[in-house]
């Protein structure tokens, strides 16, 4: 397959008061510690109790609102703890055009909360005006490259800063697939130069669902542009699983966890729960888990060089 | 942008309406057939949405029992597809939808506790506002209160019913069954706004429900008293002080101003 440059990130206009700009491509990986997506459920909690999460993460469609609560608990929330803001409608790969007056909402937002990073997934999530609030996968070939980059490249200067782009669990794959997963996200964030959320709970689920070996996806993707990690867990059908987000982190989750740390150093973790929120204890513990395992693996990692 | 725009398309319909495109588009690999994968996505739309609908109407669902309210919500996402990047608005149409759907046109309840519902769901997330407060009203001179309007609460709403919409959606709250109520003696409005971060709700004497419509048009207070009459004949004045010191003290008015309306 063909290797394009960078060459239009190079010269795009970046006003100085836009930090970091998206063609700093020698930036670290920051490690922002261990956090929590922040849910309704909690605002209360939270607030009360500050307990000891180093950061949360927000659906930022669920504060793009005029007002009452979700703000009220977010402004709230921010002054104690980072943000970072993950969308779930950006439609990177879709066809449509990209939704102007939602990018506008996804600035503002970002003016609002001055997050860590701003995130959506590498997916499509509708067609002709529809939306369909779910995360399709892309068929892994050069033209949805293209397509993809470009729009990326798009949003980062838009937002004045580069976005991460999460894998998603998939449960097919297209007959034009020309490459596997790993080397369709590695092109595309390389390419449009932006940064990769890894979800440890997809690469299992995709990988049950496909057959193939996490390992080889943890091999193929660019360690250094991963800046996050979600965990979260999944629903087993027999023959194939789903990505439901509605259990806590399970045992295979964790050790692929351990064995991405390995190879890729501190990376910003935290546990994604969509449904079935249980109590914020719980997640604190499921968190504590997430340390403990994230210390262990950089130890050994250590003990390897 | 061919192949990627038309796989996307037959995937939407596959999801949408079951169409059989995508079929060919599928790769056949170990585990379950192409049809059953696909069949994971097309479910799941369905039932995230239904959930949707779900969330926003609870109560609805309630009266409906599940059965009803999942062809509810498959006839409305067919009809209104989701168009807004936050599945918060998808629920928006569904009133209006069943006010002129038959068959569930039919039963004026639904659509009448459906829009009181989504007026709870619109004072959620409504603008902020700071309310005035009684002592604002205190620095008004005696020959400004004729003219004095009123500005009112972003997340104010009012709600016309036919029927016991409130005490139904009572009902609903602390009942598993509830038997489907009888129209009420005359229409009445229903009042719905956000105090704080608090949404609260009443159901209106028909004299304030007149009253506060006209202050909501802009009109003054001398016209609230004027309207009063009705009711309260010469008592009219003081009805319409009493109305206006609930309304500040439900955190209702934002602003009071001269003969033009504050803004
Ligand atoms: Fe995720």
């Amino acid at each position: 397959m063909g290797r394009l440059t960078n060459g239009p990130a190079m010269n795009r206009q970046v006003s100085v008061h836009m930090a970091p700009p998206a063609t700093n491509r020698a930036a670290e990986r920051p490690f922002a510690g261990f956090g929590l997506g922040l849910r309704p459920d909690h605002f209360r909690t939270i607030v009360d109790t500050r307990p000891a999460v180093d950061w949360f993460e927000i659906i930022s469609e669920n504060f793009m609102v005029a007002g009452g609560k979700p703000l009220y608990y977010l402004d709230r929330i921010r002054e104690e703890y980072p943000i970072a803001m993950h969308g779930v409608s950006l439609s990177i790969g879709g066809s449509d055009p990209l939704d102007a007056g939602y990018l506008g909402a996804l600035k503002a937002l970002a003016d609002r909360v001055e997050p860590l990073w701003i995130s959506d997934h590498l997916c499509w999530t509708g067609h002709g005006g529809q939306h369909l609030h779910d995360l399709y996968p892309l068929p892994y070939t050069e033209e949805a490259i293209a397509h993809v980059v470009e729009r990326v490249q798009r949003v980062q200067d838009t937002l004045g800063q580069r976005i991460l782009l999460e894998n998603v669990s998939s449960y097919l794959s297209y007959r034009v697939d020309a490459m596997p997963e790993w080397e369709f996200l590695r092109a595309v964030v390389e390419r449009a130069d932006c940064l990769v959320l890894l979800d440890i709970n997809n690469i299992h689920v995709s990988a049950i669902n496909h057959g193939f070996a996490p390992g080889d996806y943890l091999d193929g993707i660019p360690p250094k542009r991963v800046w996050q990690i979600h965990l979260a867990g999944h629903t087993d059908y027999g023959d194939y699983v789903i990505d439901t987000h509605d259990q806590p982190v399970p045992a295979p989750v964790w050790d692929l966890y351990e064995s991405t740390i390995q190879r890729l150093g501190p990376v910003s973790t935290m546990i994604e729960r969509d449904d079935n929120i249980p109590p914020l204890d719980s997640l604190l513990e499921e968190l504590d888990t997430a340390r403990t395992i994230a210390a262990r693996a950089l130890e050994t990692a250590n003990g390897d060089t | 942008m061919a192949t990627l725009e038309q796989l996307q398309r037959d995937f939407w319909a596959a999801v949408t309406q079951g169409d059989s495109a995508l079929r060919d588009h599928v790769t056949t690999t170990p585990g379950p057939d192409p049809e059953d994968r696909i069949a994971i996505y097309a479910n799941a739309y369905t039932a995230r949405l239904t959930q949707a609908l779900t969330t926003d109407y609870k109560r609805l669902a309630a009266l409906m029992g599940d059965h009803l309210f999942a062809d509810l919500a498959r006839a409305y996402m067919a009809r209104h597809p989701s168009t807004h990047p936050s599945l918060r608005y998808f629920g928006r149409s569904l009133p209006g939808f069943l006010e002129r759907t038959r068959p569930w046109a039919d039963e004026p309840t639904l659509a009448e506790l459906a829009r009181f519902e989504w007026a709870l769901v619109e004072a959620f997330d409504a603008p902020d506002a700071d309310p005035v407060t009684v002592d604002a009203m205190a620095d008004v001179p005696a020959s400004d209160w004729p003219g004095l309007t009123l500005r009112f609460h972003p997340t104010m709403q009012i709600v016309a019913v036919t029927y016991p919409v409130v005490a139904l959606w009572r009902a609903l709250d602390e009942h598993d069954t509830v038997e489907k109520p009888d129209p009420l003696d005359h229409p009445a409005r229903v009042l719905v706004w956000r105090h704080g971060l608090t949404t609260r709700f009443r159901t209106m004497d028909t004299d304030e429900a007149v009253g506060l419509s006209a202050m909501t048009e802009g009109a003054p207070f001398a016209e609230l008293c004027e309207a009063l009459t009705e009711w309260h004949g010469p008592q009219a004045a003081a009805r319409a002080a009493i109305l206006l010191k609930t309304w500040i003290g439900d955190g209702l008015i934002t602003a009071v101003g001269g003969r033009e309306p504050p803004c």
